[in-house]
């Protein structure tokens, strides 16, 4: 036995010296005197950086065409023409696999942080660095160059993303669904409240079965029933009460809880919430033509400029997001950006090459106005115009949509202390209100008494 | 001679090891080492992305919470009832299906491959499938449902009291198949001369099977009776494919938990606590089972 233990240590010492020696430089008299002779060659030339590999993971972003093309530019670049750029490709489990990466020491350099909750999580857990330091290295001013973004860029005081783009929802109809029911396009000009929205999809809906057509799509994401509470309240941060804690007895929670189970279970104008856990039915689902309304960010603008993808025989058209009351045109969304990981091997580097990435990407948006601010946007709207042309969705309209400067933001995801357990507990007592097993005063009841538990700890 | 066998000895020795090594080196890399450094994690506040040095010392802070957790609570019930529901259900009809696929019937083999089909199918593609025969609204069983006078069928898998019956419903379907063909090996070691005495003395088949096949089969019934109770507490994918622990909390099961807070939410060192407290709760079923074996096997 003994002798057994003594013979596996022995192994280990020598695995882990091969191991050792695979990861040393090699170092031979011959290539130091290459060195050498290259090195005298080089003084007469401007000075050349040391090549770098530089890992991006950044899922999702891979589907938005202006992270493509920056992506694609930046590596023509001559300031990062050093760098071998390693682009992962996007995967399915990448919400798991990337933490998963990063904790096991490999290298990235850049990642994707898709919305608050994530960025809180990542910066929470020191998935994701500070920038601060990387930011005044770099001499660059977050307020100047991302404006109002900037804000969303950070955790605390702290910076923990370069903002690429804050998404604003708005609403997509299908035209055919309309003109087969007999109804007006929504006016693009003036928004109309959430019971009228309601009060539309029921009359938008028709068929039965498999053939049926819903008055509009709803996805199980919580923003989807809370959305005019944050309009009408102002944002992911009043999902608390001046004490701290959970603000849910506020009655315009209930009233938009009860909106959505009438137009799933009295309504039928939209796919129950059993339907839609059962069917695993995806956003995409929208750009089949069974459903007369739908409001998403931008990517529902990018799949209708995608007909090789998503071939349709149906028209689309955009307005502005239903509101609370008024008259005021509001939406919300969410801000993402790049984020750069505690396993970087040249965080300095990645904050330059994430900052160009930001610039590049506001040079190349073409369907959502980029968070950098110090680049102009030739091309925003102009491909979505020339693509959408059958669909008379012009540039004046896809401004006055997605970009009037007059529409009230609010901040889509909870903002606060505990806002990963708050999701996780709207997510769980919603839900079964949402399939009746469950009262709406008794959801209301709960998710305030496990919130509060959570928050006063 | 002494030096010549000590010698020999020694050579036989290190063959016999040098066979081994493989397997200690994959137990001692993939299982002993994760298993001691989930222990260590579990009294630590490990911090996954910095390591020892963004980590602390906590004792047994970790497993305080896991007694007070909520979520640890609902899951070890919810495992605890779908053990209950699923693996009686899966031994008797394994069994019973491996009773009458023992007998002389046409086409045996073709229906012994397609009971297992579903044991080799993918989970992910297995479950889409029965998501879709159980769907509340448009599913083929809600529809025969419908059609025999129910108004308000269930709503399976998106209804609080019926999802995890569902999924332990799945999960018998899709283990069906490996215990159908563990108990028929059972069954093929025992004498035919117990039926035909059996027979002479004028038992009917209920009776030769309930004091014939039943005890003797028992080992075989024994060993999937431990095997599944263990699976079934590791039910995982199934969950994740299907409900992901919804509605409310109904589907949470222990497994899921750990992943949840392990993967998603970075709190390594609880989930770690939760792994050994499930460890012990498993080996304590398991124990109570094999004391309980002198009861009803018949070796």
């Amino acid at each position: 036995m003994k002798k057994m233990i003594a013979f596996m240590l022995a192994l280990t010492v020598m695995l882990g010296t091969i191991a050792g020696c695979s990861q040393t430089q090699e170092s031979s008299p011959a290539k130091d005197k290459d060195n050498e002779v290259s090195q005298s060659e080089n003084n007469n030339k401007p000075e050349k950086k040391e090549p770098i590999k530089m890992v991006l993971n950044l899922g999702g972003f891979l589907s938005d065409p202006s992270v493509v093309a920056a992506l694609d530019e930046i590596q023509t670049l001559e300031e990062f023409s050093h760098m071998e750029f390693v682009i992962l490709e996007d995967d399915a489990d990448y919400d798991t696999k990337m933490p998963i990466a990063v904790a096991s020491g490999e290298q990235m350099d850049i990642i994707g942080v898709f919305n608050s909750i994530n960025r809180t999580r990542y910066a929470e857990a020191g998935t994701i660095i500070p920038m601060d330091d990387l930011a005044d290295k770099m001499g660059i001013d977050f307020e100047e160059a991302f404006g109002s973004h900037a804000a969303n860029a950070k955790i605390g005081d702290d910076i923990f993303i370069v903002p690429q783009r804050r998404s604003s929802w708005v609403l997509y109809y299908n035209k055919a669904v309309f003109d087969k029911a007999g109804m007006d396009y929504p006016d693009t000009d003036v928004p109309m409240t959430w019971d009228e929205y309601a009060a539309l999809a029921a009359k938008l809906t028709m068929g039965e079965s498999s053939n049926k057509t819903y008055g509009a799509l709803h996805m199980l994401w919580p923003i989807f029933w809370y959305g005019e509470a944050i309009m009408a309240l102002g944002g992911g941060d009043k999902f608390y009460d001046p004490e701290g804690l959970s603000n849910i007895e506020e009655p315009i929670f209930a009233k938009a809880l009860e909106r959505t189970y009438k137009m799933m279970h009295v309504d039928k104008s939209i796919p129950t919430h059993a339907d839609m856990v059962v069917s695993k039915t995806s956003p995409q689902a929208f750009m089949n033509g069974q459903y007369g309304m739908m409001v998403s960010g931008s990517w529902v603008l990018n799949w209708s400029m995608d007909k090789e993808t998503y071939p349709r025989d149906w028209k689309l058209g955009i307005a502005p997001m239903p509101v609370d009351a008024g008259t005021v045109p509001k939406t919300w969304g969410d801000t993402r950006g790049y984020g750069i990981p505690v396993t970087s091997t040249h965080p300095e580097e990645a904050m330059k090459v994430a900052i160009e990435l930001a610039r590049l990407g506001a040079k190349h948006a073409i369907s959502d106005p980029a968070s950098y601010k110090l680049e102009e946007s030739p091309n925003l709207y102009v491909k979505a115009e020339e693509i959408l042309v059958e669909d008379q969705i012009t540039i004046d309209l896809l401004k006055k949509t997605f970009a009037n400067p007059d529409t009230v933001f609010a901040v889509e995801k909870i903002m606060g202390k505990n806002n990963v357990d708050y999701d996780q507990v709207i997510k769980e007592e919603s839900e079964k209100y949402f399939v009746k097993e469950q009262d709406l005063e008794t959801t209301i009841k709960n998710i305030k008494e496990r919130m509060d538990k959570i928050l006063v700890k | 001679m002494v030096k010549r066998n000590r010698m020999k000895h020694i050579k036989e020795n290190a063959v016999g090891y040098s066979f081994i090594l493989p397997s200690i080196i994959g137990f001692g890399l993939f299982m002993a080492y994760p298993l001691l450094h989930s222990l260590f994690l579990s009294v630590m506040d490990w911090n996954m992305f910095k390591g020892l040095s963004g980590s602390t010392f906590v004792g047994l802070e970790n497993y305080k919470a896991v007694f007070e957790n909520e979520y640890f609570r609902a899951a070890i019930m919810n495992n605890l009832k779908f053990m209950v529901m699923a693996v009686p259900l899966l031994l008797i009809i394994s069994l019973l299906l491996a009773a009458l696929l023992n007998q002389k019937i046409y086409g045996r083999g073709m229906i012994r491959a397609m009971y297992f089909m579903p044991y080799i199918a993918t989970i992910t593609a297995a479950a889409v499938v029965f998501s879709a025969l159980f769907h509340p609204e448009f599913g083929p069983v809600n529809g025969l449902l419908k059609l025999v006078g129910i108004a308000d069928p269930p709503g399976w898998i998106a209804s609080v009291k019926w999802a995890l019956p569902t999924v332990a419903l799945f999960w018998i379907w899709k283990n069906m198949g490996y215990c159908v063909v563990i108990f028929l090996a059972g069954l093929q070691g025992i004498s035919r001369s117990y039926y035909e005495a059996a027979s002479i003395d004028g038992a009917n088949k209920y009776q030769q099977f309930r004091h014939i096949t039943v005890p003797l089969v028992s080992p075989t019934t024994f060993f999937l009776a431990v095997t599944s109770v263990i699976a079934s507490f590791q039910v995982f994918a199934e969950i994740n494919v299907m409900t992901q622990g919804g509605p409310g909390t109904s589907t949470v099961t222990v497994v899921y938990h750990i992943y949840d807070t392990a993967f998603k939410r970075f709190i390594m060192g609880y989930a770690s606590a939760v792994s050994w407290v499930f460890f012990f709760v498993v080996i304590c079923i398991t124990g109570l089972q094999w004391l309980g074996q002198k009861k009803w096997v018949n070796y």
